[in-house]
């Protein structure tokens, strides 16, 4: 029998809904949802990555994916499932395949911060639940970057350069960055 | 009104102000790209309401309080920095009492750092956080582990 999975609404209450594909069922069992801990490393890297991947998908995309769905699940984050897949959406458009994994941080009110950041270089896109961003840059361009608005505003081809900007510098210091998430 | 104070000078520069920053989930550690450290993302130093919450190191000193009392490797990861980082970039600290805590002993060794007005505009905060992040350690078992820049 196919498990239900659970979902938070915008509304804040947890629904149930069936998965769209297999692929969700093997992590996400209500009845028996692994917590991430009891895997083993290798689970992670591949059969939970390789689960929840869709053809052609950006691994930066599976990876927050990943990652949101499990930061979704703690009590008190109020990340609704909607706002994942927003979010997932917006970071398909401002990366490529060999896009760096961010660091991700709930604010507890239904936002989230994506870092990419390395020593002195750092990319911070905040997004709250109002639907405004914030974003600063440090060592990536020749100054420091602050932009602030509603994310509809967001220049993206511009955020999508400074990603890109990064990802290059820190390719080429660690080609092998991807063991370290 | 009540006035804003932004900074108590009794409290040293050389002060240890403890933070402890909830993981989530409980298992995630954000790493460096390039060295593998653990880092400290930004967002974890997060202004709330009145401040950034931390523990003072000289009223934990005279309440018996040990950095162990603060430490829960399970679910948090506890960070330390001086006082003097926040100061360098505006900021300050203020002895601000939890009474909320339920060590009561733990909650007098509560403190705020704080920017010169409320609620920080996002650039002073940021300059703050990265002041902070600057010269940032966090606790690796019995030990201290410099992550920042």
């Amino acid at each position: 029998m196919t498990s239900s999975i659970a979902v938070r609404r915008s509304s804040g209450a947890v629904g149930y809904r069936y998965p769209i594909s297999a692929q969700e069922v093997d992590v996400h069992e209500v009845s028996g949802y692994r917590r991430p801990s009891a895997l083993s490393d290798e689970d992670r890297r591949t059969n939970v990555g390789a689960s929840l991947s869709r053809p052609g998908e950006k691994p930066i995309v599976t990876y927050t994916r990943r990652l949101l769905l499990e930061v979704g699940a703690v009590e008190g984050t109020g990340l609704t499932f909607e706002r994942i897949h927003l979010l997932c959406r917006l970071i398909d458009r401002i990366s490529t395949h060999e896009t760096i994994f961010p660091a991700i941080t709930p604010d507890f009110e239904g936002g989230i911060s994506l870092e990419w950041s390395s020593g002195a270089l750092l990319i911070e896109l905040s997004i709250e639940s109002n639907g405004t961003y914030a974003l600063f840059a440090e060592g990536v361009s020749s100054s420091s970057i602050h932009h602030e608005g509603d994310v509809h505003d967001m220049s993206l081809p511009s955020l999508k350069a400074l990603i890109a900007r990064f990802t290059d510098e820190i390719s080429t210091r660690n080609p092998d960055w991807r063991e370290h998430f | 009104m009540t006035e804003w104070i932004r900074d108590d000078p009794s409290v040293a520069d050389d002060a240890w102000l403890y933070r402890r920053i909830r993981r989530v989930p409980d298992h995630y550690v954000p790493r460096d790209p390039v060295t593998g450290q653990p880092i400290v993302t930004l967002a974890a130093l997060r202004y709330v309401n009145d401040g950034m919450s931390v523990y003072e190191s000289d009223a934990m000193n005279a309440n018996g309080i040990t950095s162990d009392d603060l430490h829960v490797p399970e679910t948090h990861t506890l960070a330390k920095f001086t006082a003097v980082r926040p100061r360098t970039a505006d900021g300050g600290v203020v002895r601000s009492h939890d009474p909320h805590d339920e060590i009561t002993a733990r909650g007098d060794c509560h403190a705020l750092v704080r920017s010169s007005a409320p609620p920080p505009d996002k650039i002073a905060w940021h300059r703050i956080r990265l002041a902070i992040r600057q010269e940032l350690l966090v606790r690796d078992g019995p030990s201290w582990l410099r992550v920042g820049e």
